[in-house]
């Protein structure tokens, strides 16, 4: 499944990559290290953004990218980059937006990443 | 090796890649740690991010370069625009490579910092094959 920027919620030959290159013990810690402090993140984000706090959305937006795109979740990593990119200059609708996808991708993504996990 | 980041994950998969390779991996979670590492035991290199809280990578480099710290310093970071890779460079970074990282770039680079030439008795990734 696809998000609307075209980009895949996850780019499984990247968690392939890695299962390979750390075993599957290391594999599995990251995976739940990412339950723990993805959701840290993105609700940090989320709040962050709801409250009009642009330095604490852009250094999150920005952690999130990044664990995002070590992962393979490029529609996340992409939003995430947007946001910290532009964060400054959005509209409040544009902040609603914002968030709104923020929730719905950071859902579609942890629904591919369980999907993944039955898999391996 | 020494691995700085502040995300957990990262610190997770770049020691994850290494460690299976024989090497002794090091964590620092934040630039400050980074220096008090380097000085409590001296690595052969350092995995670097750029973008920290307190002390980001090219600060902590350029710190431990005043300190007369020689130790190469590899970048890892989501950007790939040249003027962000100049920028590392001229802070005392050797080298840089961006996100995701795959292990055999990570070796392919960190090979010639470390003065190595890595051998694979079998092929390192099924869907790759081996090199020699």
């Amino acid at each position: 499944m696809m998000a609307e920027t075209g980009l895949p919620w996850l780019d499984c030959s990247v968690l392939d990559e890695h299962r390979h290159a750390v075993g599957g013990e290391v594999f599995l810690e990251v995976l739940a290290e990412f339950d723990y402090s993805g959701l840290g993140y993105r609700e940090a984000l989320d709040l962050a953004l709801r409250d009009g706090r642009p330095e604490e959305a852009r250094r999150m937006a920005h952690r999130l990218a990044g664990v995002a795109g070590m992962l393979g979740m490029k529609a996340l990593q992409a939003l995430c980059e947007e946001i910290e990119e532009s964060h400054p200059t959005l509209s409040s609708k544009q902040l609603a937006s914002a968030r709104e996808r923020l929730g719905r991708i950071y859902d579609e993504t942890r629904a591919a990443l369980c999907a993944y996990r039955r898999k391996v | 090796m020494l691995v700085v980041d502040d995300v957990r994950i990262n610190r997770l998969l770049l020691g994850g890649m290494l460690r299976p390779l024989g090497l002794e991996v090091d964590e620092a979670g934040s630039g400050e740690a980074c220096l008090a590492a380097v000085a409590a035991n001296p690595p052969d290199a350092i995995l670097m991010d750029l973008r920290m809280p307190g002390m980001d990578g090219l600060e902590t480099t350029r710190a431990l370069r005043a300190r007369g710290v020689t130790t190469p310093v590899l970048v890892i970071s989501a950007s790939a625009f040249a003027e962000d890779i100049d920028t590392s460079l001229a802070a005392g970074c050797q080298a840089h490579i961006t996100k995701p990282v795959e292990q055999m770039t990570l070796l392919d680079v960190l090979g010639p910092l470390l003065g190595v030439e890595w051998e694979y008795a079998q092929p390192a990734h099924p869907s790759r094959g081996g090199r020699s």
